[in-house]
């Protein structure tokens, strides 16, 4: 199982800041290992940012997002204390879901 | 949900037989005519429906972000997400003209643009070129920041859909150490 996925979001006014770190491999399947076999593909398709039931980002990702994939985005409307949750999905299928409080 | 609306966009395409028929056959002009007007129709009603968000742009453009996706040319990419698009000074694509490593290296966007619905990274010389698409939601600020690979230097896009139209930022890239090695 991948580690947890770090949320932070702030408040800022009519404003929530977000940043999220998804510890994941992000491996292309074109990258070869010591014996010169190509490592499987690995990597995150799709996230999704919600907060109160309100999808507030999605995102479809490729081979070509960085290891362990950052994003960071604003959004109106969010309140201090407010839940937000992160949900990637990856190419075998695997998935993980993690929240916060907006501070 | 794609499926559906490649059935839907081979409906509106497909060409029906006049629907009435005169006693008199109708000359071949009349009958050209009529079905460019059903296409016509159905092509506005396709149109009007996806401009009223009933039939979300999402529908209408998943078969194509499918194709976009797994495209290994620009112009593939570009296709399969609806066309050129428009130099824009609106949009601020911010990455480095030098990068060291090319395994990480960090991309923002900020689109001054209204009702920006997708934006898109493409990372041109690499092997599947579109590397993000992010979907903003009413309320979301067209702004992302996020990190990416580059096999190469390579010139990088950050495309957005304003209002149904495309429109792109253009920024080169040199990178040091390639992410593929």
């Amino acid at each position: 199982m991948a580690d947890p996925i770090r949320i932070r979001a702030r408040s800022k006014g009519d404003l929530t800041e977000v940043l999220v770190l998804m510890p994941h491999p992000m491996e292309t399947g074109l990258r070869q290992d010591h014996s010169g076999a190509l490592v499987q593909a690995h990597y995150i398709t799709d996230v999704r940012v919600a907060t109160e039931g309100r999808t507030v980002l999605d995102a479809r990702m490729s081979i070509a997002v960085s290891q362990d994939p950052l994003l960071s985005f604003r959004f109106r409307g969010g309140r201090a204390g407010d839940r937000i949750s992160v949900t990637w999905t990856d190419n075998k299928g695997e998935k993980r879901t993690d929240e916060t409080r907006i501070t | 949900m794609s499926a559906w609306s490649a059935a839907h966009a081979e409906h509106g395409a497909a060409v029906r037989p006049p629907r009435t028929r005169a006693e008199v056959p109708p000359s071949a002009d009349a009958v050209a005519s009529h079905r460019r007007r059903a296409l016509l129709k159905r092509g506005g009603v396709l149109a009007v429906l996806v401009g009223c968000g009933l039939l979300g742009a999402r529908e209408a453009f998943a078969a194509g972000e499918d194709r976009a996706f797994d495209a290994t040319t620009l112009r593939e990419v570009l296709a399969g997400l609806g066309g050129e698009p428009a130099t824009a000074t609106q949009i601020a694509l911010s990455v480095d003209d030098m990068v060291e490593n090319g395994a990480i290296v960090p991309v923002s966007v900020e689109c001054s643009l209204p009702d920006v619905c997708d934006i898109f990274l493409i990372v041109e010389d690499n092997p599947t070129p579109l590397a993000v698409r992010f979907r903003i939601p009413e309320g979301t600020e067209p702004f992302v920041a996020t990190r990416l690979k580059l096999a190469q230097s390579s010139r990088v896009h950050a495309v957005a859909r304003s209002q149904g139209k495309l429109y792109a930022a253009v920024r080169e890239t040199k990178v040091t150490v390639g992410a593929c090695s």
